[in-house]
């Protein structure tokens, strides 16, 4: 009875996942983990370009050339449910992105090249409402990996704005275990992360009241081997390794973001 | 002398023969209800005495010594008393056993007749005992009905194809916002304070809009004006009770309450979840009191409250579908309370007129996170229906049905976007923050008209007119509805029905910040024609046939827009067929229901396409039987698969750290046939002044897996059925004097 209403209860409440399914922090397959860019926010002015670069996982590659193809349009209205995609967009541009991770075999992880600038046009603010282009319109960049047949899709926006206060990207100084410099985890060891850079900033709201609010920095962990108890967490928090340590070398990725399109990242090969 | 002798000695007999008086009253046992007009025999003397109205009799003369006191009705067991002709004034309480008492003793005033054709009714007598209703719950086994939709565990009645949200509830003809508790476990009033379920699906008559798929529709019953009577019950999930009676010869009471206490052996059980902590244990309650009060002959009045609770509070350790921003404290609170008087005046017996008011607040907070939703709404409902019959061949009602509405909320929630019943992550939308208050009017007015064209005709024409005004949407709607029925014997009726329904947009979808403001509101247009045939003759034992046919086309359907947030683009089309047979012999009755349905929508950009509640094929089998005090029953349930759109990949979101789904063909396909048998047995132990009942629910007795849904991994790349309740049996007992 005690597992029936146990089961009903997750059935009822929400549904957290199911061990069935592969894992959200391990890291296996190619991958990317983040996108950056050194300008996560601009403000509008003409002749306008971006630049940005994925952070990649490829862990079971082998080393190996993987081309990708890199769009920049005005965002579609991702957030009103429009795909993801810059084809038909007028503002689309196009640039070729090739990974190459020959020189580095399993277990690699790493920034990509910054691919080329993409243009960003001047009507980007045009029918834009004061408070869109307050808070930010968004210019998206689409990164298309082809990987053993399959598109690896993955996008980041770059908020264009009329504030004079731009978001930067927050700083990962290191990773640590059990509070310390970090080296290899054991059995429910704790996995934190030390962290700076949460920035005040002004929204307005849909009601014309401008807010000031904190960006709430959180942390995505991945590993290359084993299980954490929760994977996404926020900058404060400590999560634990929930696994006994493999035999073999273990890859430990943190991602920062400011949620803000803020982003960075650190790793550790352990 | 010797002639005086012998006098005396034959009269000596005669002399010593001395007589006794009897009296008493007489119950029904357990119920202690007094029964009238019974024949009370004494033998061998062959004396009969009838009881009165309140039970009691009385034999005056009874000769003193060895006697049998015999009752014998019909439906009870017979009752016999030896050696009660001894004493000289005898006072007896006697308790008439019934062969098959009811869960519930209820005393039905006349029986009741439904308006609609179309409308189908279930009794507190027939839901209390229904398979599968959770333990006697009215709108849980109004799911049993023909064409409602299977809906999982949700909160919401889905009728024939239509979308969850085009169906309304109301209690006491009196709109509430919602009739289930948390998780659809168990509807709003406890089942014995409800009279009876109404379910309304296409073809309804004029009294009620705004639902273009159907309404459900609860009446609480009039309180015992006879005796005190009440219940109280406990199962695994929750306790509740009620006290009903007289308080003086005009008026009378009910009161009951019930509370749930699932979330305390949730909590429990949850404890060592490394994915959510309870940090309040998930709670529902509901209290339900009358007051009713006969003026004079005229009038009468009657209040209702009604209140509702829910309450969740939850630490989701792990982020919920592998979404950041469904990470931390959840608090959910759901409620809503009305205050309903009404008073029913009936001039004569050819004009009435009805009037009721329904005063109270919903409240909904959802609160994930530091992100909220938070509604507080203050409504006031008011009908009024005036009935007059001018002759045997015209009769009309006329009635008001207003809503008004002061609303308040405050969101900071991002907005929603979702197709073919994929959503996008929670952390992709557009953050919206807001604070606003409104003022809306539903304002409504009908005719309803029964004309014969001679007395004897066979024809009853009911052309019937609705016009609302929605301020929501500045629309003022004339919705004609127009019934048709043809009674070919007393056996045999045929019906078909028209009619234009509307519904307003619902509030998200026509708010300013958080929808589209300029949307319209969706319409259909109903068709419908079916027959009932009654093989019974009048006895209460044999089969009924009901057969109907429906069609229905849905206009300026609200769908997703990308532009505009929501738009009036989508357009649906429904029909279907339905066949319920009911048999009933001696202790045995079944019921075989069946739905063949086909409804579809069409959406700009996504084409023509089933609809989420597509389910060609529904059947119900329902039995039960009668057996000196216990019931057995069962349910067994056959069902199409729901559509799914199937979801082919994602993109990763980098900003958010969420996976955005790709969607394949909307609704493009479904899941495995749902099969699922749910047994209930009754037990009664029936004492002289109280019945105990101990009952056994079990749903889903064969522990079958039924797939509800779909989960996946963190990128859609793979994926897993989420099956729908496993075996879930509920005991209880419930003591009722």
């Amino acid at each position: 009875m005690k597992k029936t209403i146990y089961l009903f209860t997750l059935f009822l409440i929400a549904s957290c996942g199911d061990d069935k399914l592969k894992k959200v922090e391990t890291l296996n397959s190619f991958r990317l983990l983040a996108i950056e860019s050194a300008t996560p926010e601009l403000t509008q002015n003409a002749g306008l370009s971006v630049t940005a670069r994925p952070y990649i996982s490829d862990v079971n590659g082998g080393g190996r050339i993987v081309n990708a193809e890199v769009d920049g349009c005005i965002d579609p209205g991702i957030s009103f449910g429009a795909e993801v995609t810059c084809e038909g967009n007028p503002s689309k541009v196009s640039v070729a992105y090739t990974i190459n991770t020959s020189a580095l075999p399993n277990l690699n992880s790493g920034w990509g090249a910054y691919s080329s600038a993409l243009s960003i046009p001047d009507t980007i603010f045009f029918g834009r409402t004061d408070r869109e282009r307050f808070n930010g319109v968004p210019y998206i960049i689409i990164f298309k990996f082809t990987v053993d047949g399959a598109v690896v899709k993955s996008f980041r926006r770059i908020l264009l704005t009329n504030r004079t206060v731009l978001n930067s990207n927050p700083t990962l100084s290191g990773l640590l275990l059990n509070g310390s410099t970090i080296s290899r985890p054991n059995l429910n060891d704790y996995l934190s992360a030390s962290v700076s850079g949460s920035e005040n900033y002004n929204t307005i709201l849909d009601d014309g009241i401008i807010e000031n609010k904190n960006e709430t920095l959180t942390m995505a962990w991945y590993v290359s081997s084993g299980e954490l108890n929760i994977s996404k967490a926020t900058a404060s928090e400590s999560v634990q390794y929930k696994t006994s340590p493999p035999s073999t070398q273990l890859l430990i990725i943190g991602v920062l973001r400011d949620e803000r399109g803020g982003v960075a990242v650190r790793e550790s090969l352990l | 002398m010797i002639r005086l002798l012998l006098v005396l000695l034959f009269a000596l007999p005669l002399y010593a023969e001395e007589n006794i008086s009897l009296k008493g009253v007489l119950f029904e046992r357990g119920s202690k209800k007094p029964l009238a007009d019974v024949n009370i025999f004494i033998l061998p003397a062959k004396l009969k005495a009838i009881t009165n109205k309140d039970g009691s009799f009385e034999f005056s003369s009874i000769p003193k010594g060895e006697c049998e006191l015999i009752v014998n009705l019909v439906n009870y067991n017979k009752l016999s008393k030896i050696n009660i002709c001894n004493e000289p004034n005898t006072s007896l309480n006697l308790f008439l056993e019934k062969k098959f008492a009811t869960t519930f003793e209820t005393t039905v005033k006349g029986k009741y007749q439904k308006r609609d054709d179309q409308t189908q009714s279930l009794t507190q007598e027939e839901f209390l005992t229904m398979p599968g209703s959770f333990g006697g719950d009215p709108v849980r086994a109004a799911q049993n009905l023909p064409g409602v939709a299977r809906n999982g565990a949700s909160a919401q009645i889905v009728i024939q194809g239509a979308s969850a949200q085009d169906t309304k509830y109301n209690i006491n003809g009196h709109q509430v916002p919602l009739v289930f508790h948390f998780g659809g476990l168990s509807s709003v009033i406890i089942p014995e304070a409800v009279e009876r379920v109404d379910l309304l699906p296409s073809g309804y008559g004029p009294e009620f809009s705004q639902a273009i798929g159907g309404v459900v529709g609860l009446t609480v019953k009039d309180p015992e004006t006879e005796r005190t009577k009440g219940m109280a019950y406990v199962d695994l999930f929750n306790a509740g009770g009620l006290v009903e009676g007289a308080i003086d010869d005009k008026s009378s009471f009910l009161v009951s309450g019930r509370y749930s206490y699932i979330g305390l052996v949730l909590k429990a059980v949850a404890k060592k979840n490394d994915n959510f902590q309870l940090t309040a244990a998930p709670t529902y309650m509901d209290i339900t009191s009358i007051y009713e009060r006969r003026i004079n002959t005229k009038n009468k009045f009657k209040t209702t409250l009604i209140a509702s609770r829910d309450e969740l509070k939850l630490v989701l350790n792990k982020a919920a579908n592998d979404d950041p921003a469904l990470k931390g404290n959840f608090y959910n609170r759901t409620g809503f309370f009305r205050m309903i008087p009404s008073l029913s005046t009936e001039l004569d017996n050819k004009i009435k007129l009805e009037n009721s008011l329904a005063v109270g607040k919903d409240y909904i907070l959802v609160d994930i996170a530091g992100q909220y939703l938070d509604i507080n709404r203050t409504v006031v409902t008011q009908r009024s229906e005036f009935t007059q019959e001018l002759n045997s061949q015209y009769k009309y009602y006329l009635g008001l049905d207003n809503q008004f509405s002061w609303t308040k909320v405050n969101i900071n929630l991002p907005n929603s976007y979702s197709v073919g019943g994929v959503p996008n992550p929670f952390s992709v939308g557009d953050k919206r923050k807001f604070r606003i208050e409104s003022t809306q009017s539903l304002l409504g007015a009908y005719l309803r008209q029964e004309i014969k064209l001679s007395e004897n005709s066979p024809w009853t024409f009911l052309p019937n007119l609705r016009v609302d005004h929605f301020t929501i949407t500045n629309e003022t709607h004339l919705a004609p509805r127009f019934q048709l029925r043809y009674k070919f014997d007393e056996s045999l009726i045929l019906r078909a029905s028209w009619g234009i329904y509307h519904q307003p947009p619902l509030p998200q979808e026509s708010s300013k910040y958080y929808g589209n403001e300029n949307l319209i509101s969706p319409r259909s247009i109903h068709y419908t024609a079916g027959w009932t045939k009654d093989f019974r003759a009048g006895a209460t034992e044999g089969l009924e046939l009901t057969n109907n046919y429906f069609y229905k086309s849905l206009k300026n359907i609200v769908v997703p827009d990308i532009s505009t947030r929501y738009s009036n683009g989508g357009t649906g089309e429904i029909y279907g067929s339905e066949i319920q047979a009911k048999y009933k012999w001696s202790q045995w009755s079944s019921q075989l229901v069946y739905t063949y349905l086909n409804s579809s929508r069409t959406i700009p950009g996504f084409g023509r396409r089933p609809s989420e509640f597509d389910q060609t094929h529904n059947l119900n089998l329902i039995g039960s039987h009668n057996r000196d005090k216990w019931t057995y029953s069962a349910r067994f349930r056959l069902v199409s698969g729901n559509p799914y759109t199937p979801v082919t990949g994602g993109t990763f979101d980098s900003d958010n750290d969420v996976y955005i789904p790709t969607r394949g063909p909307i609704y493009s396909k479904t899941f495995s046939l749902f099969n699922q048998l749910d047994i209930r047995i009754d037990r009664k132990y029936v004492y002289d002044t109280w019945i105990l009942t101990a009952y056994l629910d079990i749903q889903n007795v064969m522990n079958a897996k039924n797939p509800s849904s779909l989960q996946y991994s963190y990128d859609y790349t793979q994926n897993e059925n989420v099956n729908g309740l496993p075996i879930l049996p509920t005991l209880g007992i419930k003591g009722e004097f």
